[in-house]
């Protein structure tokens, strides 16, 4: 027989060597994997016998800091700003103080402040959500920095932080980031923000919001929920007389209506073209409106978009209660079937609840 | 071209291709790698209650439901707990033949509604609506028999939220699966698709619909297809995701964004790859309107699912997958080196198409071709020795590369003797199981080819109720 | 359990030889369990404890007697609302206090109208939450004395 491939073909030879490379790869590989398992049992080891420790400890001392605080090893540090933030995010009031003072005296700060310039990214964020808590002005600079940083769950947790240790310091430096920052997600910002509470952040927004382009209004406009009421109602009515506002703009300022007095805003929209706007419209009617507004809710609900004719229902509901209108006559008032069906449909969602 | 020639040429290219083949997905597990290493960093220092917890946007959850008369209940009062801010659940009933309807509206307290719902996506007849009295979030969508996707559809219809996330009943999450899969959504609002690992839940601990213990699966079966999820399906995927180029969310799990899916038309009822074929088309409908498509992914292991435990019904499940595969890329073949296709079109696309649609063929022409050479002496057994190791070399340097990578994140086998088992398996896979599964979906793409000829307008509308084939 | 060795500010002096009055903690988050433990320990209470809905179910079953539930909603296997009728069942006079980080419209209204006495929303303050359950723990052995 024929033998057309015998052991010095190179065909042979590169498979060869590809599965002695292989071969080898595989035995490298399973030594890391034993060396990593025999790393993870050490870390449970040294995480359960911490916790062992200092749950227990943590739990009485911030009644009553006691004058002995024990060691804490700088291998057990992330361990404790896990817990000890953890701690922080649940309880409030002067306990939050306790564990403050308990993490001064434990070198805390200075670790954390360490971390921020010479951790990974995992310590980093630890130190940052550590340093927000004890409102350690030492790190403001430092923070300011990391605002800028294009890992954007760095940049906003740094943010978060900021506001916890100076509000308005972090209005201040914060505004111009947002504007510029694409990628800050409109919905995170908010969050940021409403950590300072709208007194310190109102100014800042409304003036943001004035000066904004009509290319950053869409984005920026969610953020109209952080400002407090009053101010909130004059921005509004500012971008309103400015005109041209895409949808996205209009919807925002629509749910951000917290006035009676905004009502009737609400009611010039009742009639724009695009059906996201009408819907937006009747639900801040639902919201802020009275009894004069009943009948263009009641042309919305023979709205040709289902979403509109649903939220009109539900605005109706919540004024019928509000004003002592009788649902049932407002009922047997409608001409339009597909209204009719759509009240009882909200009539028999709001009697499950 | 001498007989020699050929011989050794066909050697070549069968050897490269292998060499390809696994090279390839040797490249994806070391891309996903490195976003494994960074996810894994800020993974577990617990700080997602700090920023997201208050910001969570509401969810539909959609669960299509045919013949799952024992276990529905249990399924749905497992999401129930969920821990998310906000969400709704709407089960549909696909025209069961079993009690599913009536174990649903007794165990729910379900009552008619009179519903005025919007039709977005069209769909089989829909015979009724109802809301739970004693969870307000909690509804039912009662229709006739037309399918997973058409019940998705129907699902999707009723949907009330801008997000919905797909559940298959018999998923099993974990409380906090829900948080996990819609974060990227929150982290980028863009987002249009998100999907998690599946990972099989035979050997594990399961109380009241959740995850309670992890175990490795004692039949030797069910071992192989472990290896084979975490080899190519878990950290493969994951290698997409950074270059947005995933082709794939996982039917069993997944979170989309409602209206980006009603624009390119719902979920396609003519597939038995549902899942697959609507990401596919997201990719090439969007981009070729200009429109982004982030579609994303959660390496964390969030749903579990029940694998095959018999040879029959898995063989059902390949030769299903590989159609799947076949009509999901034969439908949306134009995103394939699309100008704008980007890496969805120009990478993933192709390497979907030789490495997984193409690969059963090549393969087993391979192993045919080189046993046959043997047998007839064109080549000497150490050629035919050389040849196997070099297949069973890289095959176990992809199972153990995959092994690592799991070792490094979520470890979910503690115990000592399970990684070990799980070596055993990555070894004995390479003799039988391999082939046979490749043989499956040679079939299941000879499957495809065949009904592809017989025309589309015969086939029948029926249930496509992948997990009740075989029982 | 520990007994009570000596009288705490508010309660009838009754109690103090009577049995000790007993406080079910059922709550999912380790770092706080232990916590309100040694809180409510520290009162002079005895504790008893779950981590899950499960667990809880059949401490409710086994125990004797118990004067206030406090319970956190999202448990495992079974959330915080549907503990309420068998703590109602078992212990008629007992008081339930809902301790949640899920503070809204929809999960209060469904509480009161479990029959939840009152809520604690987290992050809560420690002060806050002893004076709440004084007060319910009084306002009890007022009405069964």
């Amino acid at each position: 027989m024929m033998e057309f491939a015998d052991s010095s073909e190179p065909v042979l030879l590169f498979a060869f060597w590809t599965g002695v490379a292989a071969s080898a790869l595989v035995i490298a590989i399973a030594v890391a994997i034993l060396l990593l398992r025999y790393r993870l049992r050490a870390f449970t080891r040294r995480r359960a016998h911490f916790l062992a420790q200092w749950r227990p400890f943590l739990a009485v001392a911030i009644d009553a800091v006691p004058a002995h605080l024990p060691e804490l090893p700088d291998e057990d540090t992330e361990s404790f700003l896990i817990l000890w933030n953890h701690l922080h995010q649940s309880l409030r009031g002067g306990v939050t103080e306790n564990l403050n003072t308990i993490a001064v005296r434990l070198g805390i700060p200075e670790r954390a402040l360490e971390a921020l310039t010479h951790g990974g990214t995992r310590e980093r964020l630890l130190a940052i959500v550590t340093l927000g808590h004890l409102r350690e002005r030492r790190a403001i600079m430092r923070l300011a920095d990391l605002t800028d940083s294009p890992n954007m769950t760095l940049a906003l947790y740094a943010a978060k932080a900021l506001t916890r240790i100076d509000p308005a310091e972090a209005a201040k430096l914060l505004m111009p980031r947002i504007v510029e920052y694409r990628d800050w997600p409109p919905s995170l910002v908010s969050g940021v923000l409403a950590e300072a509470g709208p007194e310190a952040m109102s100014l800042a927004l409304a003036r943001c919001l004035r000066e904004a382009s009509a290319a950053e209004l869409p984005r920026l406009s969610h953020l109209l929920r952080n400002i407090e009421p009053v101010v909130r109602s004059r921005v509004v009515r500012e971008l309103h007389a400015r005109g041209g506002l895409d949808t996205e703009t209009i919807a925002q300022c629509l749910q951000a209506l917290a006035l009676p007095t905004d009502a009737e805003l609400a009611t010039e929209y009742g009639a724009h073209p695009s059906w996201q706007v009408r819907v937006h419209a009747a639900t801040s009617l639902g919201r802020i409106g009275g009894r004069e507004h009943l009948d263009v809710l009641r042309r919305l609900l023979t709205d040709p978009q289902w979403w509109v004719r649903y939220r009109a229902a539900q605005a109706i509901v919540q004024l019928s209660g509000l004003t002592g209108v009788s649902l049932d006559g407002f009922r047997d008032s409608l001409a339009d079937r597909y209204a009719r069906n759509m009240l009882d449909h909200v009539v028999a969602e709001g009697q499950h609840a | 071209m001498t007989l020699e020639q050929f011989v050794i040429a066909a050697q070549w290219i069968f050897l490269l291709f292998f060499v390809a083949l696994n090279g390839g997905y040797l490249l994806l597990n070391l891309v996903s790698l490195r976003s494994l290493v960074r996810y894994m960093d800020v993974r577990g220092i617990n700080l997602y209650q700090d920023m997201y917890t208050r910001l969570e946007p509401p969810v539909s959850i959609l669960v299509p439901a045919y013949n799952e008369a024992s276990t529905i209940a249990a399924s749905l009062r497992a999401l129930l707990q969920l821990n998310y801010s906000e969400f709704e659940i709407i089960v549909i009933n696909d025209g069961s033949k079993d009690d599913t309807l009536g174990t649903l509206l007794k165990e729910f307290g379900f009552e008619p509604f009179p519903g005025a719902c919007r039709v977005s996506l069209p769909t089989a007849n829909v015979r009724g609506l109802y809301l739970s009295r004693h969870y307000p979030n909690l509804r039912l969508v009662d229709k006739e028999n037309g399918g997973k996707a058409d019940a998705l559809n129907a699902g999707i219809n009723a949907a009330r939220y801008p997000l919905f996330c797909a559940v298959d009943a018999d998923s099993i999450l974990q409380r906090d699966s829900l948080q996990r899969i819609v974060k990227p959504v929150m982290d980028d609002p863009s987002v249009v698709a998100c999907g998690g690992t599946i990972r099989i839940v035979n050997g594990c601990q399961v109380d009241g619909g959740y995850l309670v213990k992890t175990g490795l699966p004692r039949s030797l079966l069910v071992r192989f297809q472990l290896i084979e999820y975490l080899r190519a399906f878990l950290f493969g995927r994951l290698g997409w995701a950074p270059m947005n180029a995933l082709l794939i969310i996982s039917g069993a799990f997944g979170v989309f964004r409602k209206d980006a899916v009603i624009d390119v038309g719902g979920y396609r009822t003519d597939t038995v790859g549902e899942d697959m074929e609507l990401i596919v088309r997201m990719h090439r409908l969007r981009r070729a309107a200009g429109k982004p498509c982030l579609i994303t992914f959660v390496p964390d292991p969030i749903c579990w699912t029940e694998a095959p435990e018999s040879l029959r019904v898995l063989k059902t499940q390949r030769i299903r997958w590989q159609r799947g595969l076949s009509e999901s890329l034969w439908m949306n073949r134009d995103l394939l080196f699309h100008k704008e296709g980007s890496a969805a079109g120009w990478i993933a696309f192709p390497f979907m198409l030789f490495f997984e649609w193409a690969a059963p063929l090549i393969e087993i022409t391979g192993y045919v071709f080189t046993v046959l050479a043997y047998l007839f002496g064109f080549i000497a057994l150490e050629v035919l020795a050389v040849f196997l190791f070099v297949a069973l070399g890289l095959g176990l340097l992809l199972s153990v590369s995959a092994l690592l990578l799991e070792e490094m994140s979520f470890h979910v086998y503690t115990c000592p003797g399970d990684t070990l088992k799980l070596f055993a398996a990555a070894v004995l896979e390479n003799f039988g199981y391999r082939q046979l599964i490749a043989l499956w979906r040679l079939r299941g793409l000879w499957q495809w080819f065949r009904r592809r000829r017989g025309g589309w307008g015969r086939m029948t509308r029926k249930g496509h109720w992948q997990q009740k084939e075989g029982g | 359990m520990r007994p009570l060795t000596a009288p705490v500010a508010g309660l009838p002096e009754s109690v103090a030889d009577a049995r000790p009055v007993t406080v079910l903690i059922v709550e999912d988050d380790p770092d706080l369990a232990y916590l309100l433990g040694r809180l409510l320990a520290r009162e002079g209470f005895a504790t008893i404890e779950a981590n899950d809905g499960k667990r809880a179910a059949e401490l409710i079953e086994q125990t004797a007697h118990v004067d206030l539930a406090l319970l956190d909603v999202m448990l495992p296997y079974r959330d915080g609302f549907s503990l309420i009728d068998p703590i109602r069942a078992r212990w008629p006079d007992a008081a339930v206090v809902m301790l949640t980080a899920r503070i809204n419209e929809r999960d209060i209204v469904k509480g009161f109208k479990c029959g939840v006495d009152d809520y604690i929303g987290k992050p809560f303050q420690p002060a806050e939450l002893i004076a709440r359950v004084g007060r319910h723990l009084r306002k009890r052995k007022k009405t069964s004395a």
